[in-house]
């Protein structure tokens, strides 16, 4: 069984988030919405019709940023559009107009004409969302849209999207395992081996844990942890690494922590604020950062 | 598993026909252009596709077409067509190779996320190469009053229409081997195994005869396509209707399970 007990309903103009680790059925669940794969049960419905499985003509209204690049890195970036123009049927005549628009978007207008083997990472990242949104699709779906990408090309593909999507009124379903890209999407669906364990705005999850987490190394943190419960009677979680102690003022706490303990007990302490993995952990009781085992469903 | 999505309503009335062909059109062009695109500036390709049929027309043509003659004609002009054969083959398959890449690289999930249907996809590659095919033709077809024969052959309906009933017979033959294969290693393997000795074997080098090697050619889409071939380049090889319907059975044929293949990437989820 991949997929089961998985339901959720997406209004539209949200940024909906599928969060989940490596291997929980997210790239599924998108490729089962696009119609790229067969369901061998359950409903897709839109606007309360059920979708028969896979019409072509519904891939018009889709588009789609996969994982993995789907560009032609021999091409350019404007040959790339131009094909993608003709897989949608747009006139020629609105072609050049619809390429120059999405160039701008990805911030590639200078570098149209050369090859997109040429193009940085994040560049690449950019135009594969400018690909998938050539043809003004009602629905966005991205799988993983920023893997791989640091900190500023993050941000940067965030900040179009966020842009494009104020314009346009689309909606825009995304698959990710950052818990600082589900923070940003409206709506969040924990998912856990192919089933939603929860879906609820960042906001209200975050809300279900503390303000902060102190994570505590040490080298035996089962005994650490009976301690912490007895002494400070907090609710406390044993990862395989460490000890995750939620609380409202951690840095109130830390000092009579650490002198509770032994000398030597601890060889770590670390203060933050706690995140959508600390809420995933708290959820499904594994980390989200794991990769589960891999499931059946893959496209190729 | 149940998954509800709130958007515009007139968006989900489902498209007219009309739009459903702009589609289909769309992918073909779509396609087609990529292979064009793809080949320019390509130089390396271009020698490869080109050098090879050229030096055996040379080596073998040549040096033994000047004393040796087969069917009544010099070796040369018995084995342009040959040459023209292993032209289209070379470029079929290597252009099919590059299937093995793009559904490694991911560039076949932005084709199949679009709204034209799969038949549409073997289309557009099989019409992409049919072209590029065509245009390696004419070049070698610069050779060919070196063989006795004339260029204006280039230009014939019936040479036109062997040439691409044999792309597509080939081009849908390397898709199904690329479709099942999918490693470029074991692509080679089965060009070495497979579509090699069906070349040699169709009469492309010298009309090979024998209970064998007659009941595989009856079989192998090469042996109609050499006669073809060699029935509108030669003025004493008549045009045979049944090797010409042999040939667009099988063109079509192939084309069709190239299709059925494309159709199977859809995989079935369980819920």
């Amino acid at each position: 069984m991949v997929l089961n007990g998985l339901n959720f309903e997406v209004q539209r103009g949200e940024v909906f988030g599928l969060l989940g680790p490596n291997g929980s059925g997210k790239s599924t669940v998108l490729a089962l919405i696009a119609g790229l794969l067969n369901r061998q049960g359950g409903t897709i419905s839109l606007m309360g019709e059920e979708l028969p499985d896979a019409i072509p003509s519904f891939r018009q209204q889709i588009g789609m940023v996969f994982q993995s690049p789907s560009l032609d890195l021999k091409l350019s970036a404007r040959e790339n559009l131009s094909l993608t123009c003709s897989l949608y049927g747009i006139p020629g005549n609105e072609r050049r107009e619809r390429i120059d628009q999405q160039l701008d978007f990805a911030g590639l207008r200078e570098r149209g004409k050369e090859r997109v083997g040429k193009l940085s990472g994040g560049m690449r990242r950019r135009l594969e969302i400018a690909r998938a949104l050539i043809h003004e699709p009602s629905i966005l779906l991205l799988d993983e849209p920023t893997v791989g990408l640091d900190e500023a090309s993050f941000r940067d593909t965030w900040h179009r999207l966020e842009i494009f999507r104020k314009s346009r009124d689309i909606t825009i379903i995304i698959s990710t395992h950052r818990s600082e890209e589900g923070e940003r999407c409206s709506r969040v669906a924990i998912l856990d081996r192919g089933r939603t364990s929860a879906v609820e705005s960042p906001a209200m999850l975050m809300k279900t844990l503390s303000k902060d987490i102190i994570e505590i190394k040490g080298a035996d943190l089962q005994r650490i942890y009976e301690d912490v419960v007895k002494k400070f009677s907090l609710p406390a979680t044993v990862g395989e690494k460490e000890l995750l102690i939620e609380c409202e003022n951690g840095h109130e706490l830390i000092p009579r922590l650490v002198s509770s303990f032994s000398p030597g007990e601890l060889s770590s302490l670390n203060l933050r604020k706690s995140s959508l993995s600390d809420v995933f952990l708290k959820i499904t009781g594994h980390k989200l950062e794991r990769d589960l085992i891999p499931m059946n469903g893959n496209l190729q | 598993m149940n998954i509800n999505t709130e958007t515009t309503p007139e968006k989900i009335e489902i498209v007219e026909k009309s739009d459903q062909i702009t589609f289909d059109r769309g992918m073909i062009r779509a396609l087609m252009f990529r292979e064009l695109l793809r080949l320019r500036g390509d130089t390396l390709r271009w020698i490869a596709l080109l050098g090879q049929p050229i030096i055996f027309w040379l080596i073998l043509g040549k040096v033994f077409g000047t004393e040796w003659k087969v069917n009544g004609v010099n070796y040369a002009q018995y084995f342009f067509a040959g040459t023209l054969m292993i032209v289209i083959l070379f470029t079929s398959i290597g252009t099919t190779m590059s299937l093995i890449e793009d559904r490694s690289s991911g560039f076949f999930q932005g084709v199949l996320i679009a709204p034209g249907r799969r038949f549409s996809l073997v289309l557009g590659k099989v019409f992409g190469v049919a072209t590029i095919t065509l245009i390696q033709v004419g070049i070698v077809m610069f050779l060919a009053p070196y063989a006795g024969l004339s260029f204006n052959k280039l230009f014939s309906p019936f040479f036109i229409i062997f040439v691409v009933l044999n792309t597509i017979t080939l081009t849908s033959m390397g898709f199904c081997v690329a479709w099942i294969v999918n490693s470029t290693q074991g692509y080679h393997s089965v060009m070495n195994v497979l579509f090699l000795p069906l070349w040699a074997l169709s009469g492309a080098i010298y009309p090979l005869k024998g209970g064998i090697i007659e009941a595989i050619n009856k079989f192998n889409p090469m042996y109609y396509g050499v006669i073809g071939l060699r029935a509108a380049l030669e003025k004493n090889t008549p045009f045979q209707w049944d090797n010409f319907l042999y040939l667009l059975v099988l063109a079509l044929l192939l084309l069709t399970l190239a299709t059925f293949l494309c159709f199977r990437i859809r995989r079935t989820v369980h819920e």
